[in-house]
């Protein structure tokens, strides 16, 4: 059952990458071709799902918008990710002072609730999609890189890494060869969970002017164009939020999967 | 008891340099980002072209031309005396506009707060007694469905339902105190549910562990087992993802509202972001920065609270 | 009152296929004596001891059946169990340094099972108090106010007991007692457990791969190997008189008597050898202990499961 959602779950999840790598190819029309004559249409043959306010369709605008939803999050979360895990396996690995500067530079920044982060950086860079990158990342690295250091601490106590250094492996070497591997299957569930929220943050962050900025095609600016137009036609509003929430659904079922099937060896361990 | 007042006295202390860090960061922010102040000041009206001798002298004149740590200082001593500076729209004081808006996102996060803990708790206690039945499966399933549902998603479809279709609920304002309901639910649900699940699985992986079997092996019940040993030990995760969801409630959530018109914390800061008013994004940051930590001290300490091994055995 | 099991047969449904952890286990254990369970890790002996209380996880599937005296426990409801359990067999679980509550004091842990047998509060702190000295605690006020991970391992292995004898049950059921303590406190938890048997008149199932303890303390001893009874006998005719295979290697495997390793490893829950269970490691193989299964044949006052025997 489990394992049937998580694939359901994974099919959903690369049909969205795929849709929004091949937007061009697939979408039936322009979506950002304005038909004032054809205003809220409802679903027809040559508009699938009908049209919006200003009658542009509605499928592709969806289509082109999961290239966005699912470009920037892979991005933000690739960054976050590199700069986390280095900052995070320097000051794990090595320890001392600088871990502790690290430590104290991590604290102050996850000190600050991430959506009010991401807000003011949005805020005072100015919207786009490039100031979207920055203040994802600036405000999500702490909270990654403080993760790998909790997973490098507890490793570089095992006993195999001081056996890799006592072979006199270079630092280097060991944190390649020993400890990445080891870290990064209990990162994939932090990775999943991120980029879940980083699609929610781009969307919330389109949806109140801060991201993104209309015309362009996102399901955040999809939504907050039919705020107006919702109460006499659902459709507009329901289409990029149906989106949206699939594709949160297929994130969460995964991490959900990811995070039993790792500690599932523990369990089988524990009957014993 | 000794070793408890230590403890507290300790995270107070290791919370300092974590705020003096963040008045940095806000200071910090607004430089970086706030291109020219006066310039932004006087163009505020668009008919108006102010010449460049006036922008030199307002720039003086709001002390833009001293030495970076000279204004930090000037800012933090203010920040200090309760004085986050004037906006630069309005020339209203940052402090006393955000205290009076206050009260409605107090209200807010406080009754979502309630709702996520009594739906989390409940919810959590409920789907372990009910383990492997259909009440657990299908609360499992809808529970992560919910999850998924992002806030502002929820709050228009609320809207559609309880307000265009069933006209039941007021849409927006926060006048009477029923219009607080569908911002409460649309801020609360997805972490109500989240609580839920956290709250089942560590429930369950506290069920496993050897102590619990030493419990069952006394002759107690699963409810019993649950409610006297096991939830203790089970909450520690849940009150933190708790106290981090309620530390960012505090700051304001712009979306919900914004969405339902509610004058708080957040419409303030939309407003101010909309401006680059960065005096106002400063004080907002400072805000919510010391509310969050503020909050995450509290669940450090309520944790230690449940957890006796965190206060008396292992010293940090 | 005797607990039987009869061919009591328990399997686990774990991802990496079925387990059998116990394999048709015909037994009884009598009353007023103390019988050992003994055999390496993964042996099965544990889940015997935690099933005959019905303390299983919920992935496991029990099939036989277990008489306590005249009652048939597999067969009884959850509320039913609960209470037998602490009543009239209590546990001593193993690992003591996790076996309680981190976050409870000890007292309130011990104070809990009178609770449950329908005392007042006052009476249950005044017995917890007489329990913990007759435990050997000189000072049951501190430890009482004290949260287990305050406490050392032996005192611990202690409230463990203390709990277990506190509502006066008939059987207990020890899990290694002795697992993970040094010599010194071994010696007090075979101090503990020969006092616990003289005042409480309890009849005890002690689990345990401490071969020496077994020896000591045992009248009976069982060997068990994956999930089979492979021999059963008194302590002195298992140690003077090894019968199988088996319980020869585990006897000469002792440090005082040689310390010769047996060879090979007990095979794998998930792939079983045909005939006998012991045969790949066995050094007396024949023919048919690749193919038939051995049964368990009386011998003296004994009983072994080998084809040498028949």
């Amino acid at each position: 059952m489990k394992k049937f959602l998580f694939y359901c779950a994974l099919t959903i999840l690369i049909a969205f990458i795929f849709i929004g790598i091949f937007a061009d190819l697939i979408a039936p029309m322009d979506p950002d071709a304005i038909n004032m004559a054809n205003s809220l249409a409802s679903p027809s043959a040559e508009h699938l799902l009908g049209t919006d306010h200003l009658g542009r369709d509605l499928l592709s605008r969806l289509i082109y918008g999961s290239r966005s939803s699912v470009f920037i999050a892979f991005f933000a979360t690739g960054c976050t990710l590199l700069l986390g895990l280095t900052i995070g396996l320097v000051s794990g690995y090595f320890g001392g002072w600088e871990d502790q500067l690290i430590q104290g530079v991590v604290n102050i920044f996850q000190g600050i609730p991430s959506t009010a982060f991401v807000v003011a950086v949005l805020g005072l860079l100015g919207p786009g999609i490039k100031s979207l990158l920055i203040a994802i990342v600036v405000s999500s690295w702490a909270r990654f890189s403080r993760v790998v250091r909790n997973q490098v601490l507890g490793i570089r106590e095992m006993h195999y890494i001081e056996g890799a250094r006592a072979m006199g492996g270079s630092n280097l070497y060991i944190i390649r060869r020993h400890v990445l591997p080891n870290i990064l299957l209990p990162l994939l569930v932090l990775i999943a969970t991120r980029i879940g929220s980083t699609v929610l943050t781009v969307a919330a962050m389109s949806f109140l002017g801060l991201g993104l900025r209309a015309p362009a095609s996102d399901w955040g600016i999809m939504i907050n164009d039919a705020k107006l137009y919702f109460v006499n036609d659902f459709r507009v509003l329901l289409a990029p939020a149906t989106c949206l929430t699939l594709f949160c659904l297929s994130i969460n079922l995964i991490a959900d999967y990811l995070r039993d099937h790792l500690d599932n060896d523990a369990d089988t361990a524990r009957i014993l | 008891m000794n070793d408890t007042l230590r403890y507290i006295m300790t995270k107070i202390f290791l919370a300092i340099p974590i705020l003096i860090g963040i008045t940095l960061l806000a200071f910090g922010l607004g430089l970086i980002a706030r291109g020219d102040p006066a310039l932004a000041r006087l163009t505020v009206d668009p008919d108006y072209i102010p010449t460049e001798e006036e922008v030199q002298a307002l720039r003086e004149e709001m002390g833009l031309t001293d030495p970076i740590f000279i204004q930090y200082g000037r800012w933090i001593s203010g920040v200090v005396k309760g004085d986050l500076g004037e906006s630069y729209l309005d020339d209203k004081p940052v402090l006393s506009e955000m205290l009076r808006l206050l009260p409605n996102t107090l209200l807010l996060s406080f009754m979502s707060l309630t709702l996520i803990v009594v739906l989390g708790l409940l919810g959590g206690i409920l789907l372990v007694v009910f383990q492997d039945r259909l009440f657990d499966v299908i609360g499992r399933i809808l529970s992560i469905f919910i999850m998924s549902v992002p806030g502002f998603c929820l709050a228009y479809f609320m809207i559609w339902v309880f307000a265009q279709k069933l006209k039941l609920l007021p849409t927006s304002g926060t006048e009477p105190m029923t219009a607080f309901i569908m911002p409460c639910l649309a801020l609360a649900l997805s972490s109500a549910c989240l609580v839920a699940r956290l709250l089942r699985s560590s429930i369950l992986g506290e069920l496993v562990q050897d102590y619990a079997l030493t419990a069952r092996a006394k002759g107690l019940r699963k409810s019993q087992l649950v409610f006297r040993h096991t939830l203790r030990n089970a909450l520690t995760p849940s009150v933190t993802h708790i106290a981090n969801v309620f530390g960012g409630f505090l700051g304001g959530s712009m979306i919900t509202e914004s969405i339902f018109s509610i004058p708080g914390i957040g419409t303030y800061a939309l407003t101010a972001i909309n401006n680059r008013d960065y005096t106002a994004i400063q004080g907002y940051v400072l805000f919510t920065g010391f509310a969050f930590v503020l909050v995450c001290l509290l669940s450090d300490l309520i944790c230690s609270y449940l957890n006796p091994q965190i206060r008396l055995g292992r010293r940090v | 009152m005797d607990i039987r099991v009869e061919d009591l047969y328990v399997r686990f449904a774990t991802l990496s296929g079925d387990i059998e952890a116990v394999n048709h286990v015909d037994l009884t254990f009598s009353q007023d004596q103390i019988t050992g369970l003994i055999g390496e890790s993964g042996s099965g002996k544990s889940v015997l001891g935690l099933t005959i209380m019905g303390l299983l996880q919920s992935n496991a599937t029990v099939e036989g059946r277990i008489f306590l005296g005249e009652r048939e426990l597999i067969s009884l409801s959850e509320k039913d169990l609960c209470a037998i359990r602490g009543r009239e067999i209590a546990l001593v679980a193993q690992n003591p340094a996790t076996s309680l509550n981190p976050s409870q004091k000890v007292g309130r842990q011990i104070e809990e099972v009178f609770r449950l047998a329908g005392e007042g509060k006052v009476d249950s702190t005044r017995r917890t108090h007489e329990l913990l000295e007759r435990m050997g605690f000189s000072d049951s006020e501190r430890v009482m106010h004290s949260y287990p991970f305050e406490l050392s391992g032996g005192m611990c292995q202690r409230i463990l007991t203390a709990i277990a004898v506190a509502a006066h049950p008939r059987w207990i059921i020890a899990d290694e007692p002795t697992k993970g303590l040094d010599a010194v406190v071994r010696n007090q938890v075979y101090d503990t457990f020969c006092m616990v048997k003289e005042q409480y008149n309890v009849s005890l199932i002690v689990i345990t791969h401490d071969l020496l303890l077994a020896r000591k303390f045992c009248d009976q001893i069982v060997v068990l190997y994956s999930g089979r009874v492979l021999e059963i006998n008194t302590a002195q005719a298992i140690f003077n008189n090894p019968r199988h295979p088996y319980t020869q290697g585990l006897i000469a495997s002792l440090p005082h008597l040689g310390m010769r390793p047996m060879p090979g490893f007990s095979a794998a829950f998930t792939d079983q050898p045909s005939g006998c269970v012991f045969h790949p490691r066995c050094p007396y193989i024949d023919e048919d202990c690749r193919k038939i299964e051995p049964k368990l044949i009386p011998v003296e006052e004994g009983s072994v499961r080998c084809h040498r025997y028949s």
